[in-house]
């Protein structure tokens, strides 16, 4: 992602994101995709509104 | 009646409430003539409402007087947040964007509290929208530990505590979204109870990360937990994701009777890195309760070390897509933590953020298995020791840790699983509380109140108070 698409973020805050982002990719998940291909976990819903009964 | 009023407990003050030894005017004028004296020093209110509490508690007087007593937050001072609003009073969320923001309805939480009788003294500080665990607010002042000012009272509902901890207010509301009730009653020395996702409802609570988001009270005791949690929970058609489900009352059900209870302990995450003396607290705490007649189980959670990742990309991608639009008119207007807290929430993905639901979802059913063997799991509240105050790192057994970070580390889970939490007092350490969590399976309130007030019963403060607001 590019930071310029962005002109609210400031400049200054750069250097300090990129350290967040390379510290946040050291504790990234390192769970086994397979696992989140399961059914009942691949796929989070949100029900369609029905009217209420 | 004593000078001590302010120091009994909700279920103390209601009974003389109720047989009329007590007046819910004198009780007001008490938490308010104790919030004119000690705020100054705490910066626990954002606004207090002298005249609108005073005339609830007449009106609760007459009431009561008539005989329609209502039950036990009938005519009891209390403080609420301001992240939840009030019809016709401003709601600040503790920032400079919001200083005028007047709601024309209350949030359901006050609803419920209103409709138990509840005396409203005023709204508590924060730490900006609740994104921080300090409360050092740039615009309404840096709130500070009743048991040590040079220390935080944690946050973000730092304010709430406060109060409650220096006798200003019997009760009080705050919000939980990373840990937000639980880090400050760990750092204040109170009961703070962080419920199911969806058992109280959300609505008129300014949002920080709509699937993380809890309210929930803090007091000085478990029965009083559970008398304002009674209060306050219950589906609200207005809040898609309240729960629709059975509530039973739990203030009259509470036993610290440990037969037959299974405690779990899990090592590898919440023990992971824990401050060497807050640690022998706590497991010198499990240890009474085993001897107490808990059955203590060490048990497993290998997917809890993704729960960081989830946790930390779920909350600053929902907290981002809450401030964008703000952000792009208003960036200045911001704090500087938290405008940067609000920036990294631009950085990661929609895979991410899927990912880490899905992620969320894979430990949620972990969890759910290990309950089917344990009925609480215990652990540090907070790694460390309470921070001082402008604290940006601090540290545990010699090594330098990041502050928001370590506050973060063992109250997430409770958050990203929508597990009931409390964090409660199991001692002191230089003066200051160390507090032990309780965690619980979805829905089970109960067993969390019970095993709470097992430990409450080991009197692990031996009646130690912060000195200076006794």
């Amino acid at each position: 992602m590019d930071l310029r698409d962005f002109p609210e973020i400031q400049k200054a805050s750069s250097e300090k994101l990129r350290a967040y982002w390379s510290y946040l990719q050291s504790k990234r998940a390192k769970v086994d995709e397979s696992q989140l291909r399961d059914s009942d976990i691949a796929t989070i819903y949100t029900a369609p509104l029905l009217e209420e009964q | 009646m004593t000078s001590d009023l302010h120091r009994l407990s909700i279920s103390e003050v209601s009974k003389l409430i109720k047989a009329k030894k007590v007046s819910p005017v004198e009780l007001t004028r008490n938490s308010l003539d104790r919030i004119q004296k000690f705020n100054p020093q705490l910066n626990a209110f954002i606004a207090v409402y002298e005249e609108d509490a005073l005339k609830q508690a007449r009106s609760a007087e007459r009431e009561i007087g008539r005989g329609n007593y209502r039950g036990k937050l009938h005519g009891v001072p209390i403080a609420i947040k301001d992240n939840l609003y009030f019809a016709g009073k401003v709601t600040t969320m503790g920032s400079k964007i919001h200083k005028d923001f007047v709601s024309d309805f209350d949030a359901t939480a006050v609803v419920k509290l209103r409709e138990s009788g509840a005396i409203f003294l005023g709204k508590t500080n924060m730490h900006e929208y609740a994104l921080g665990a300090t409360t050092d607010n740039p615009y309404y002042g840096t709130c500070r530990n009743p048991w040590d000012l040079s220390r935080i009272p944690g946050g973000s509902s730092g304010g709430s505590a406060a109060a409650v901890a220096a006798f200003l207010a019997y009760g009080a509301l705050g919000s939980d979204t990373s840990g937000s009730i639980r880090v400050p009653a760990a750092a204040c020395g109170l009961v703070g109870f962080k419920p199911t996702y969806g058992r109280v409802s959300k609505y008129g609570c300014f949002p920080e990360a709509w699937t993380l988001d809890h309210v929930g009270p803090l007091t000085r005791t478990v029965q009083d937990s559970a008398i304002m949690l009674d209060a306050i929970s219950g589906y609200d058609s207005s809040d898609p994701t309240s729960l629709n489900v059975a509530n039973p009352k739990l203030a009259n059900k509470v036993s610290a009777d440990l037969t037959g209870v299974v405690i779990g302990v899990e090592e590898e995450f919440f023990f992971e890195f824990v401050d060497h003396e807050v640690e022998k607290m706590v497991r010198a705490t499990i240890e009474m309760l085993r001897r107490r007649g808990a059955k203590i189980k060490k048990v497993k959670i290998p997917s809890l070390k993704d729960a960081f990742w989830a946790l930390t990309i779920i909350d600053t991608s929902e907290t981002t897509a809450v401030h964008q639009p703000t952000m792009k008119t208003r960036a200045q207007d911001y704090g500087d933590d938290v405008r940067f807290l609000i920036e990294c929430g631009y950085l990661p993905t929609a895979v991410d953020y899927l990912q880490a639901l899905q992620l969320r979802r894979l430990i949620q059913k972990e969890v759910d298995h290990v309950f089917g063997e344990i009925d609480v799991l215990l652990a540090p509240t907070l790694p460390s020791k309470t921070p001082k105050v402008g604290e940006l790192t601090s540290v545990i057994n010699g090594k330098s840790v990041d502050t928001i970070e370590t506050c973060m580390h063992n109250v997430g889970p409770g958050n990203l699983l929508g597990l009931p939490s409390i964090s409660m007092p199991c001692g002191l350490l230089e003066g200051i509380p160390v507090g032990i969590e309780i965690i619980g399976a979805a829905g089970d309130e109960h067993s969390v109140l019970n095993v709470g007030r097992a430990i409450e019963s080991l009197e692990l403060l031996q009646e130690a108070i912060p000195a200076n607001y006794s």
